[in-house]
């Protein structure tokens, strides 16, 4: 029989001698409640994190004069009337008991990160780091990295992953070098991966990303949206699309994977080896009306001489709306390019 | 003069066929990246009507027409709100040949829209989907069902 609804009282060090021993031999043997514990003190952690706010002084005023009040009139019930300054001052300590409940009778939260190793030599374990710990895999073992429960990363053969922060609204690790496969469920922005010359930022969805010793990579998304950040240039990709990642620039501009290989080319051209017009002009050229994704990226990339005829193009194949300004997009109006590309994306 | 007057018909029709209520197909990831827009496992396809002055009256219905092992299959399929004005759908249909048929109306212009989405693999063939101004007539759906049948055999 499980022990689910004993965990959370487990958990918070309020389960009686015997009951512990009862919970602790059941643990030994069930996955499934050591998965409900590890969960229930992860989220324990993220609590933990909360700050506990001093309560202004003004409230401690208020509450002296509460009590030093004399007694109202016997109509007034005693209970549900206590000044808003006193129901404040108890949520306080309330929270405040929960979060020092926790500090003391959770040693793990420490270690928030949960790592499953696999080596065919020696099967599967998992365990619990800290953040900062490196996650290193050789060329035969791989690894999976439980990102609370918002998702998973599997971390590929020789790859380095280093643990970074959690807190209630970001989960960061850093690539290294490797691969890595993730798959998150979550609001956009949770979950960030650095590399050393991009950031991947989740925008809900599954993607893998690779990097070599130099820092070179690419990023595939396979599901939804990501982001690659880096010194106030992003690219933006979707599911089915691809982008490289170089040092020193940063990242590339996004392709769909079944680009023509003569835009591709080009493409990569004109990002990393100064192509300028005349890579453009091929870029242009081989476009197709989904290639609209790599055009709208190059609106903002491209000479400002050169960024009317990447516009023209974008019309030419995908007709945007007429309430979308044209020359508001070449001005680069920021929110006339994000409807552009909300409105090109029911296209690709 | 009848040609003038044909072509002037065409081409009022096409200039007016951007300015009338239908309803707009796209990949799962047209629905966009805002925090607002709820994530959608294993979605096919997004749907959205446009032009259509009271959006929130928009009513849409659909359902996936197929052959299975040789059989007539008709599955009623659910939408999901992904945002306001967009919906996803999920396969909800076992293995065959399917074209996906999404029906609209508009209170405001009154009108009525529907489109016919054959598909393949996960997803849809964008290139054989058939957006109409009306409902969608049972021998077009069967058209289409009978020439997808016949491009993947």
């Amino acid at each position: 029989m499980h022990v689910s609804g004993q965990l959370a009282r487990y958990c918070d060090g309020q389960a009686a001698p015997e009951e512990v021993r009862r919970i602790e031999a059941h643990l030994t043997s069930c996955e499934r409640c050591r998965r409900e514990r590890d969960d229930i003190r992860f989220a324990a952690g993220l609590v933990r994190q909360l700050a506990v706010v001093t309560a202004p002084v003004s409230v401690w005023h208020a509450i002296d004069a509460q009590i030093d009040a004399p007694r109202r009139g016997s109509e007034q019930p005693r209970g549900w009337t206590l000044a808003p300054a006193l129901a404040f001052a108890w949520v306080l300590a309330i929270v405040a008991a929960g979060a020092a409940a926790y500090w003391f009778a959770n040693p793990t939260v420490d270690q928030p990160w949960q790592v499953a190793t696999l080596k065919p030599a020696t099967g599967p374990s998992t365990g619990r780091l800290a953040e900062g710990a490196w996650v290193e895999t050789d060329t035969t073992t791989r690894a999976r990295i439980t990102v609370g429960s918002i998702g998973i990363v599997d971390v590929e053969p020789e790859t380095r992953v280093r643990l970074g922060t959690i807190s209630a609204n970001e989960y960061r690790i850093a690539l290294a070098r490797g691969t890595i496969r993730a798959q998150i469920a979550a609001p956009p922005r949770l979950f960030v991966v650095d590399t050393p010359a991009s950031t991947v930022v989740d925008l809900g969805c599954a993607y893998t990303v690779n990097v070599d010793a130099d820092g070179r990579g690419d990023l595939h998304v396979t599901e939804g949206w990501a982001a690659l950040e880096w010194k106030g240039r992003e690219s933006l990709v979707p599911a089915g699309a691809s982008a490289p990642i170089r040092p020193g620039v940063g990242p590339g501009t996004p392709s769909f994977d079944d680009a023509s290989a003569g835009l591709r080319a080009a493409l990569a051209t004109f990002d990393f080896a100064d192509g300028g017009s005349n890579a453009l002009t091929t870029v242009l050229g081989e476009a197709r009306v989904r290639d609209t994704l790599t055009l709208w990226h190059l609106l903002s990339r491209a000479a400002t001489s050169d960024r009317e005829r990447v516009y023209d193009r974008i019309a030419g194949l995908a007709s945007p709306p007429e309430s979308i300004s044209r020359a508001k997009a070449l001005q680069l109006d920021r929110e006339t390019l994000t409807r552009l590309r909300e409105e090109l994306a029911w296209k690709w | 003069m009848l040609l003038v007057l044909a072509i002037l018909s065409a081409s009022t029709a096409i200039a007016m066929a951007g300015t009338m209520f239908r309803l707009e197909i796209g990949l799962p990831i047209a629905a966009g990246t805002d925090t607002k827009v709820k994530s959608v496992k294993n979605a096919v396809l997004v749907v959205r009507p446009v032009v259509c002055e009271d959006m929130a009256s928009v009513q849409i219905t659909g359902t996936a027409e197929g052959m299975v092992n040789g059989a007539r299959q008709s599955v009623t399929v659910k939408l999901i709100h992904v945002t306001p004005d967009v919906y996803a759908v999920q396969r909800q249909w076992p293995e065959g040949h399917w074209v996906l048929h999404l029906a609209g109306t508009c209170s405001s212009p009154k009108a009525s829209a529907s489109t016919i989405v054959p598909l393949a693999g996960t997803g849809f063939i964008r290139d054989k989907t058939q957006v109409l101004r009306e409902p969608a007539t049972r021998a077009q759906i069967e058209a289409s069902l009978k020439d997808l049948v016949r491009s993947q055999s």
